[in-house]
């Protein structure tokens, strides 16, 4: 049986740190960082799946490097949730990311769960290997939609509004996306 | 796979709990130790973290003609607060017999026709709460934070665009776009669209509106795009309409009329508005060369207009790959180039400003908007005429560039640095990327491209 773990709480920036970063504080822009920085490591990561660690830091650090011009403009009273600000940005930086460049094929770093046993690392490699030619199948603001709704939680109007697209294409977009993906899954399980 | 719009079932559209489970099993990458240590180190050296973007200067350069033009319908009372150069305020625009035009914060510059009502509230970090309970108002809002429009049938809710609202009491809009006869019977509410694009909420639906749309928003909230694109601009003044007793084509010559409202405001001569100045002049020189560098001919032309014109990347609105023909790869290096001239205009500007306030805690916090706002509107009158006719002069060759203008006012030392913006940051760009690739980005427009003339007036008027 997999462990399945629950999605850290959405937490977010507070309002007064969120001002202080968006003045230039040095203190709360690490803050924002911190808080961020592994939800957006894990939209990068799986957006770039085979483009390497480096990359995927660079495209992270570039994430937050917009973050931090942009911050001003950001409403916090407006619809999007500073998290969804920051995933689109990741996600559109991603995007251009794979555009950008042809895959350079690098062995990712595999983060491995010491608890488990080989037939399960082996199980969930499978898993992850299906997983990962579902999406490769996706055009990657597709891949970005995908991700966006499975792993992070946003919801169509956030995606649709992230990626620039109608709410019925995101629903489409994602309902191929799952379809390719139980294809791909339907191979792997037992 | 394609792009097909047809909405899914959401509930057909969701993954099972076994695919789920296989989904969790995919861990993602963790950052590295430091990273956020990381991350901090590389932030751009920004000088002033308040800076705005730079588009807005424009609205600070209308903002003293719509001081003057509204002085008569504009109640604008109190900054409430203030924090790194944003202010709290609220304003309200009584109906008038004139057409007025205000500043609604420091991203919206609104043209009120007579009869129109307005009040607005503009909160600290600069989002826009507008009112319009009844006539016609244009807008142009600058890119930033939101600024929706209340009207009696529903809501307008933009980002930075360009468009019209229009509420007519007790009489049905899209009956008189249809030109159908019939009693009064609610207040309608049209809009149109320029550039950009809104989201028009009802109680019943929401609409975004495109570019070139037309929509009409009735209570209860019925929406319909009645003109799929915007009727073309006629070179008219708008005329003041009675629309209960208007016939159709009246109604729509006046709306076509308004329209040529848009052109108006974005090519009249800037000289006409006190101070002001327009921005996004695209229109090439009339030699045929770039449009920061006309031949010597036509600076002389400008000169005796009194006519100058400068071009400058957005301090604080990044550009992206694409953005003036930049590569992905060349973007670090823009951004390195712009933040270096950046840093230089800013000091500057600070050491103006300081020089015509003696506000030294001002000249800390307030942004690099505000700060150029209050030179510009502390200068005396008619000194910016002045300054536009001596560099104006200069530029053509006619007289002699002072060998040190650290003397001279600060409103001239301002619009100096101004003019100076492009060639300093062509040059900045020469030293990364090359002077072949500097000019071709320039000569694709760093974004930001001004027109100022007007003359002094003679004595006496």
């Amino acid at each position: 049986m997999l462990a399945v773990a629950a999605p850290p709480p959405p937490a977010e920036l507070d309002a007064l740190a969120l001002r202080r970063a968006a003045a230039g504080d040095e203190a709360a822009t690490r803050a924002l960082v911190e808080l961020y920085q592994v939800r957006v490591f894990a939209l990068v990561s799986r957006m770039l799946v085979g483009r390497g660690r480096a990359t995927v830091e660079d495209v992270a650090q570039d994430t937050f490097l917009h973050v931090f011009r942009k911050l001003g403009a950001f409403d916090p009273a407006g619809p999007a949730r500073l998290s969804s600000w920051i995933l689109t940005i990741a996600a559109r930086r991603a995007i251009d990311e794979l555009r950008r460049a042809r895959p350079t094929l690098v062995a990712d770093i595999d983060p491995e769960d010491p608890g488990r046993g080989a037939d399960e690392r082996s199980t969930r490699r499978e898993l992850v290997a299906a997983i990962e030619r579902a999406l490769a199948s996706l055009s990657p603001p597709l891949r970005a939609a995908f991700l966006l709704r499975e792993y992070h939680g946003l919801d169509y109007a956030e995606i649709a509004r992230a990626l620039d697209i109608e709410l019925g294409t995101v629903k489409s977009r994602l309902a191929r996306a799952r379809a390719e993906l139980r294809v791909q899954l339907a191979e792997v399980k037992p | 796979m394609t792009d097909d719009p047809t909405p899914a079932a959401d509930d057909a559209a969701e993954v099972s709990d076994a695919d789920r489970r296989a989904l969790d099993a995919w861990l993602p990458a963790l950052p590295p130790a430091g990273f956020s240590d990381r991350v901090v180190a590389a932030r751009p050296v920004v000088a002033d973290p308040t800076l705005r973007r730079a588009r807005r200067r424009r609205m600070a350069a209308w903002s003293a003609a719509a001081a003057a033009a509204a002085a008569a319908a504009l109640v604008a009372y109190g900054a409430l607060g203030t924090h790194a150069g944003t202010h709290a305020a609220h304003g309200e625009l009584a109906a008038s017999a004139e057409r007025v035009t205000a500043q609604v914060g420091e991203r919206a510059v609104v043209v009120a026709e007579p009869a129109a009502a307005l009040r607005w509230t503009i909160a600290a970090d600069g989002a826009a709460d507008v009112t319009q309970p009844a006539g016609n108002v244009f807008y142009r809002v600058d890119h930033g934070g939101p600024l929706v429009v209340h009207t009696p049938a529903g809501d307008v809710r933009v980002t930075g665009t360009c468009f019209r609202v229009e509420v007519e009491m007790n009489k049905p809009t899209q009956m008189i776009l249809a030109g159908a006869a019939g009693a009064a019977v609610a207040t309608g509410v049209v809009i149109t669209v320029y550039e950009g694009r809104v989201v028009a909420d009802t109680h019943a639906a929401r609409t975004e509106l495109q570019a070139g749309t037309r929509t009409v928003l009735e209570p209860p909230g019925h929406t319909a795009v009645v003109a799929a694109t915007a009727p073309a601009p006629v070179p008219a003044t708008a005329p003041t309409l009675d629309v209960a007793h208007a016939s159709r084509d009246q109604l729509v010559a006046r709306i076509a009329a308004q329209d040529a409202e848009l052109v108006r405001l974005r090519r009249v001569p800037a000289g006409e508005h006190p101070g002001g100045g327009l921005p996004f002049v695209e229109e090439p020189s009339p030699d045929g060369r770039p449009w920061h560098d006309p031949s010597p001919e036509t600076l002389k032309e400008w000169a005796a207009d009194c006519l100058v014109r400068y071009d400058q990347p957005g301090f604080d609105h990044p550009a992206v790959a694409g953005d003036h023909g930049l590569t992905a790869d060349e973007l670090p290096e823009y951004d390195a180039a712009v933040s270096g001239v950046q840093q230089k205009f800013t000091t500057l500007v600070r050491t103006l400003y300081l020089a015509t306030t003696n506000d030294t805690a001002g000249a800390e916090t307030l942004s690099l908007d505000a700060m150029i706002q209050e030179i510009n509107a502390k200068a005396p009158p008619g000194e910016d005429r002045v300054d536009r006719a001596t560099l104006a002069q200069e530029r053509a060759g006619m007289i002699p560039k002072p060998a040190d203008t650290t003397h001279e006012p600060p409103l001239e030392q301002l619009l100096r640095a101004q003019m100076a913006l492009g060639d300093q940051t062509q040059a900045a760009l020469a030293d990364r990327l090359g002077a072949d690739r500097a000019a071709a980005i320039r000569g694709e427009s760093f974004g930001m491209r001004y027109q100022k003339n007007g003359c002094p007036q003679p004595a006496g008027k």
